[in-house]
């Protein structure tokens, strides 16, 4: 009966989205705003406890989160035309997912440019702090590192990001 | 109020109660303009200086504010934190997103038409490689995440993109990419390669 109350608070805490899944798992602050489509997965877990999580999709816009989808605190997605995260994708915290720049390299600056869809394939995993910029295409299972900007097509797999320190520092010393 | 201005008052409010968006934009602005107020109460504001969200300001030294100087708001707040015997100035309609971080311990200029997306941090000094003032020129954009090292100057019109660490000088007119920042000049950027 708490289960089914719990179910209900969070399903009213979502009620900005066009369509939520099952068992969704909410904690924290989710802002969900813009006006546009928020499609929420099966089993989708927004951890928010930490820092708010930004849904922003506009008018016409849509995010999709697939099924098992993670989100975690402070991450910020803004959909202007499309964001799609495929099932089992986990956003790390305060990562941020754009599918347009809102203000072109060059040439007048007030002026919004194109959206590029943006989509986060099967079970891919974005490192806290990363950053999604329009036209990505993020392939199954790959590794996005600790804040590293992404904007074109990732390799299926691929690993982004620096696993291991630089070579001037040796674990045990501390350096002046 | 001079005729002009009510006249515009009033198409404002004609549109407001037209358009529901547009009535809450700007029922959110006129709360920004009245918030800006207590929010920077130590500092030499400018005219229509806007805070709609979440902010701390800190003011133990010398905050200059220009006009129409704008911090939209967000799911995280931003912050201007000035030190004791610092000046932290900002130039005329610059634009701020939620969660910018701008810290003076010495001097932070930033000048106008700036546009300061989320997530930058601005600081002159806090980290272990050094101090010194930042200096940021006119129409620079700085994208997403990006990070302005101490001791830094940025040109006029150049743009830092998402993510990039600045701890070298940028000149005017380049487009600055990833950590350390690398730069190419603005005519170059986006262009598809030639054949």
């Amino acid at each position: 009966m708490i289960a089914t109350a719990l179910e209900w608070w969070t399903r009213l805490r979502l009620w900005r989205c066009a369509a939520v899944g099952a068992a969704p798992r909410l904690w924290g602050r989710v802002w969900i705003h813009g006006g546009g489509w928020v499609f929420v997965g099966d089993g989708v877990e927004l951890d928010g406890r930490f820092a708010p999580i930004e849904l922003h999709a506009e008018p016409g816009g849509a995010i999709v989160l697939g099924d098992g989808v993670r989100i975690e605190s402070g991450a910020s997605i803004e959909a202007q035309q499309r964001v799609i995260l495929e099932a089992g994708c986990r956003v790390g915290r305060f990562a941020k997912i754009l599918d347009n720049h809102f203000h072109p390299v060059r040439g007048r600056r007030a002026e919004r440019p194109a959206s590029v869809p943006v989509r986060l394939r099967a079970y891919s995993e974005l490192g806290p702090r990363a950053i999604v910029l329009p036209g990505a295409d993020i392939g199954e299972g790959a590794r996005v590192g600790a804040g590293v900007v992404v904007s074109r097509r990732v390799r299926r797999g691929a690993v982004l990001g620096n696993s291991h320190p630089p070579p001037s520092f040796v674990a045990g010393e501390g350096h002046a | 109020m001079p005729e002009g201005a009510r006249e515009r008052a009033l198409r404002l409010l004609a549109r407001g109660l037209r358009d529901r968006t547009f009535a809450a934009q700007l029922a959110q602005r006129a709360l920004g303009f009245a918030r800006a107020v207590p929010l920077f109460w130590g500092c030499e504001r400018g005219r229509r200086l806007c805070a709609t969200g979440p902010m701390r300001v800190a003011n133990r030294g010398r905050v200059v504010l220009g006009d129409r100087v704008t911090f939209f708001g967000g799911m995280i707040p931003s912050e201007i934190v000035c030190h004791p015997g610092a000046l932290l100035e900002i130039g005329e309609e610059s634009t701020f997103n939620y969660g910018v971080s701008i810290e003076a311990a010495e001097s932070v200029r930033i000048g106008p038409r700036c546009m300061v997306a989320s997530m930058v941090r601005i600081a002159d000094a806090g980290g272990p490689w050094r101090r010194g003032p930042v200096v940021i020129g006119a129409d620079v954009w700085l994208a997403h995440g990006a990070l302005v090292e101490p001791g830094v100057s940025v040109g006029d019109g150049s743009v830092i993109a998402a993510g990039a660490v600045v701890s070298c000088d940028v000149p005017p007119g380049v487009l600055a990419i990833g950590n350390p920042a690398r730069w190419m000049r603005l005519e170059m950027a986006g262009r598809k390669r030639a054949g």
